[in-house]
């Protein structure tokens, strides 16, 4: 192999092992944060149901689906359409019924209706409540 | 040099190989016109818009996708369904043809048929690709545009390696043109420059010492770029605020409509994220192949390295180029921006059993196996791989009923009166609405302000009937996009429901917007009963009480409408959906949003029988015959789902 090769087979190495490595750490990162059990990794299929709007008569959610994964920055929530990411602040509250909950009880697999405001491009979607739904029969 | 290096990409394609890829191309289209929607969708928010900018050779939202536009412009000629239907048409075309190329592509690459047809059908109903190439996006055409650079690349290099081939400067001078005009279906392509510079660099560094090469390619990919003197050609008939608040009309506009568009997207999470957003990906991915995809394709990589390294070298930097950009993209449908990492990533799988195939000859060498049995166990093992995508993805991916759009304006223009208002959502997201004005002319007396982006409306408009799409009573009424003209609307106004189409969970592919038509009035609704129903059932439907109907007609023409009046006896705020046979043909809260401010306002005394009068598009995509008109409530916050459905009557839905 001459060393112009050597270099080249070597810096791409050192690439693919960065690689599997940052993906090794992200997930470990993310497993040690937030556990299998509600990890974005077991993508759950969509179960599309109606809206639970108790306090919420007058709006229809933004986005309904299940939870897939919590992430830092907010949910991943899978809807017949895909996967779509639904960014959480700090103003914003989870209900369940009538009362409010801890953000805790979103884990994966929870049936959720995402009530918020799209972004002026309508491209982004910052949820104002998630309101944790009744789980499919 | 190794000597593997020097050995040409794969093989001259043959006569077989030209029709393998035709009937790849025929296959995949099959199943792609199969699900595609016929008609405008939600399913992509820009997708109308798309559609309608094509039709009329206008600009689009940024970064304006000249090229996009002037292709969906040559499939609005094809003479099949609506101008919707034939801009959706494009992308199952081009995924088709995308599909038929990556198998071109990966046995250049291979030399293995096996292989490369494996990974052309693997990518083809992957979940994200196949999601894309039913509807009108610029991501099909897009992934077209990418595996037809690759394989330019790659039949290149091949020809590199035979000196004084004229075909080698030909391929060069392609794929220039191809990678200007790629910027016309996604800005993002411009990010692959280096992995292609780096590329062309590995494979013959001496082209910098060729500049009738050089100069050629420049030349080329300029002329391919200039299809953006489209955006100050165009930039006057924008309609949109945020775009015209951007118009290409200056040097500044131009830079903000193209390579400075939605900055408020791109790196938006801090290094800390980083982990997050990988998993995001990784998620992603694994959705789109399967763990098994994800060794393949990661063993492909490590194989590639070793036997392959310069095309490795152009694939992992385009790779890792687009995940750096795309996980750092602060938008809501993110999947759809990994397509062209995910075909780079195809590749990388094809590779792995290219490798698979040549350790397997290896090893059946010695027992005498024949390679052609080795390749047809493989071919097998192979098989379901592809038929679980296509059976876990059909589904998912079928728009074919996805008509409610249509269904409902065509509706909507039938029935408005005279000299109307009709507004709606605005700017890019309104093209459902001016789809049917700015391509179809329909009821050209009637005003819709929106479409021509007009932010006041003359006084003496006001009085007329104004009509609606979206209520604009709630917070978002009155501010973004979808702001009515200014002074149009009392704040105080009511939304009366006139016409409801197939919407929410009720629309086969689930897109949520509802389609509904109010009349906007200053008066109230006449929302408690005052007569007797036409028909008494006084059933208990989940929490509520059906104590009767008016229906005018029980025999209706597809894609035509029902008159049809519900009243309830309410005990609880609840969602009520109206289903024609076992299909939900449209789902609402109670009241249409107004029993809340009319029990407010009005205080009806007493048991109130909520009267809701209503008109229902029967969808056009349901065929002719009897159809049971089924009620059934849907509980907030609790219980069953879909507490009881029961049966009103029987609707005759003719042609």
């Amino acid at each position: 192999m001459s060393k112009g090769r050597l270099f080249l087979v070597g810096v791409g190495g050192a690439l693919l092992v960065s690689m599997m490595l940052l993906g090794v750490f992200s997930v470990g990162v993310y497993v040690g944060s937030k556990g299998w059990a509600r990890g974005a990794l077991s993508p759950a299929e969509p179960q599309p149901r109606p809206p639970a709007q108790q306090g919420f008569p007058e709006q229809r959610p933004a986005l309904q689906g299940v939870v897939q994964g919590v992430t830092n920055e907010g949910l991943i929530v899978g809807t017949p359409q895909g996967p779509r990411l639904v960014f959480v602040t700090e103003d914003t509250k989870v209900r369940e019924g009538e009362g409010e909950v801890d953000p805790e009880r979103l884990q994966r697999g929870t049936p959720v209706a995402i009530f918020g405001q799209f972004s002026e491009d309508g491209r982004t979607l910052t949820a104002e409540v998630v309101l944790i739904l009744p789980p499919n029969p | 040099m190794q000597a593997n290096e020097k050995e040409p990409y794969g093989r001259l394609w043959g006569y077989l190989d030209g029709v393998i890829a035709l009937g790849i191309f025929a296959g995949s289209l099959a199943i792609y016109n199969a699900t595609l929607a016929p008609s405008l969708s939600y399913k992509s928010g820009d997708g109308n818009e798309l559609i309608t900018e094509a039709y009329q050779l206008g600009l689009a939202h940024m970064t304006g996708y000249p090229l996009y536009t002037w292709l969906g412009k040559l499939f609005t000629f094809i003479p099949l369904g609506d101008v919707a239907h034939r801009v959706n048409l494009m992308s199952a075309t081009l995924g088709a043809a995308g599909v038929a190329i990556l198998y071109l592509a990966v046995l250049t690459l291979t030399g293995t048929r096996v292989a490369s047809l494996f990974t052309a059908f693997f990518f083809a109903f992957s979940l994200t690709f196949w999601s894309q190439t039913g509807i009108a996006e610029v991501y099909v055409p897009n992934a077209f545009m990418v595996a037809l650079m690759l394989l330019l690349l790659f039949k290149w290099a091949e020809a590199e390696k035979r000196p004084g081939s004229r075909a080698s400067l030909w391929y060069f001078l392609a794929f220039s043109l191809v990678f200007g005009l790629s910027l016309g279906t996604h800005m993002s392509n411009l990010g692959f420059t280096p992995a292609f510079a780096l590329f062309v660099l590995l494979v013959n560094w001496r082209v910098v010492k060729q500049p009738k090469k050089l100069l050629g390619g420049g030349f080329l990919f300029l002329l391919g770029c200039l299809q953006f003197l489209w955006l100050p050609y165009k930039a006057s008939n924008l309609t949109d605020a945020l775009m015209v608040r951007n118009a290409p009309h200056t040097w500044e506009g131009f830079y903000n409509y193209t390579l400075g568009a939605f900055p408020q997207m791109k790196f938006a999470f801090p290094f800390w994220a980083l982990p997050d957003r990988l998993v995001i990906y990784l998620n992603l991915l694994r959705q789109n192949f399967g763990l098994i995809g994800m060794v393949l394709g990661l063993w492909g990589m490590w194989e590639m390295l070793f036997r392959r390294t310069r095309a490795f070298y152009l694939l992992i930097v385009m790779y890792i180029v687009h995940l750096i950009f795309f996980t750092q993209y602060r938008v809501f449908d993110l999947d759809v921006f990994f397509i062209p990492s995910h075909l780079i990533y195809a590749v990388f799988i094809g590779y792995g059993v290219y490798r698979l195939l040549e350790y397997l000859y290896t090893m059946t060498k010695r027992m005498e196996i024949p390679r052609w049995a080795v390749s047809g166990v493989v071919a097998l093992l192979l098989l379901p791989l592809v038929v679980s995508q296509v059976h876990a993805n059909y589904s998912k991916n079928d728009y074919s009923k996805d008509t409610a759009i249509n269904d409902f304006y065509e509706n909507v223009f039938e029935i408005l009166p005279e000299g109307s208002v009709l507004l709606g959502r605005s700017g890019v997201f309104g093209y459902d609405m001016f789809y049917f004005r700015l391509v179809y002319d329909l009821r050209p007396d009637v005003l819709i302000p929106q479409a021509s982006g007009q932010g006041s409306i003359e006084p003496e408009v006001i009085g007329e009937a104004i009509y609606t799409t979206v209520r604009m009573d709630g917070g978002q009424g009155f501010r973004g996009p979808q702001a009515p003209p200014a002074g149009l609307l009392s704040p105080d106004a009511w939304y009366i429901p006139v016409l409801v189409g197939q919407s929410g969970q009720a629309i086969p592919s689930g897109q949520r917007r509802e389609l509904i038509l109010y009349r906007v009035s200053d008066e109230p609704p006449e929302l408690a009963a005052e007569g007797e129903p036409q028909h008494l059932i006084e059933e208990r439907v989940g929490d509520l009480e059906l104590v009767g109907y008016d229906l005018e007609e029980v025999r209706v023409g597809r894609g035509k409408r029902l008159s049809l009046t519900y009243y309830w006896r309410v005990t609880r705020p609840m969602l009520v959906a109206t289903f024609l046979g076992d299909e939900i043909v449209e789902v609402h809260s109670l009241g249409f949003g107004n029993l809340e401010r009319y029990g407010q306002e009005l205080n009806p005394s007493g048991d109130l029988i909520l009267k809701e009068e209503f008109m229902l598009v029967v969808p056009s995509w349901l065929s002719p015959g009897e159809w049971p008109l089924r009620v059934g409530s849907i509980a907030f916050g609790g219980g069953e789902p879909l507490e009881r459905v029961i049966e009103l009557t029987v609707i005759e839905v003719t042609e």
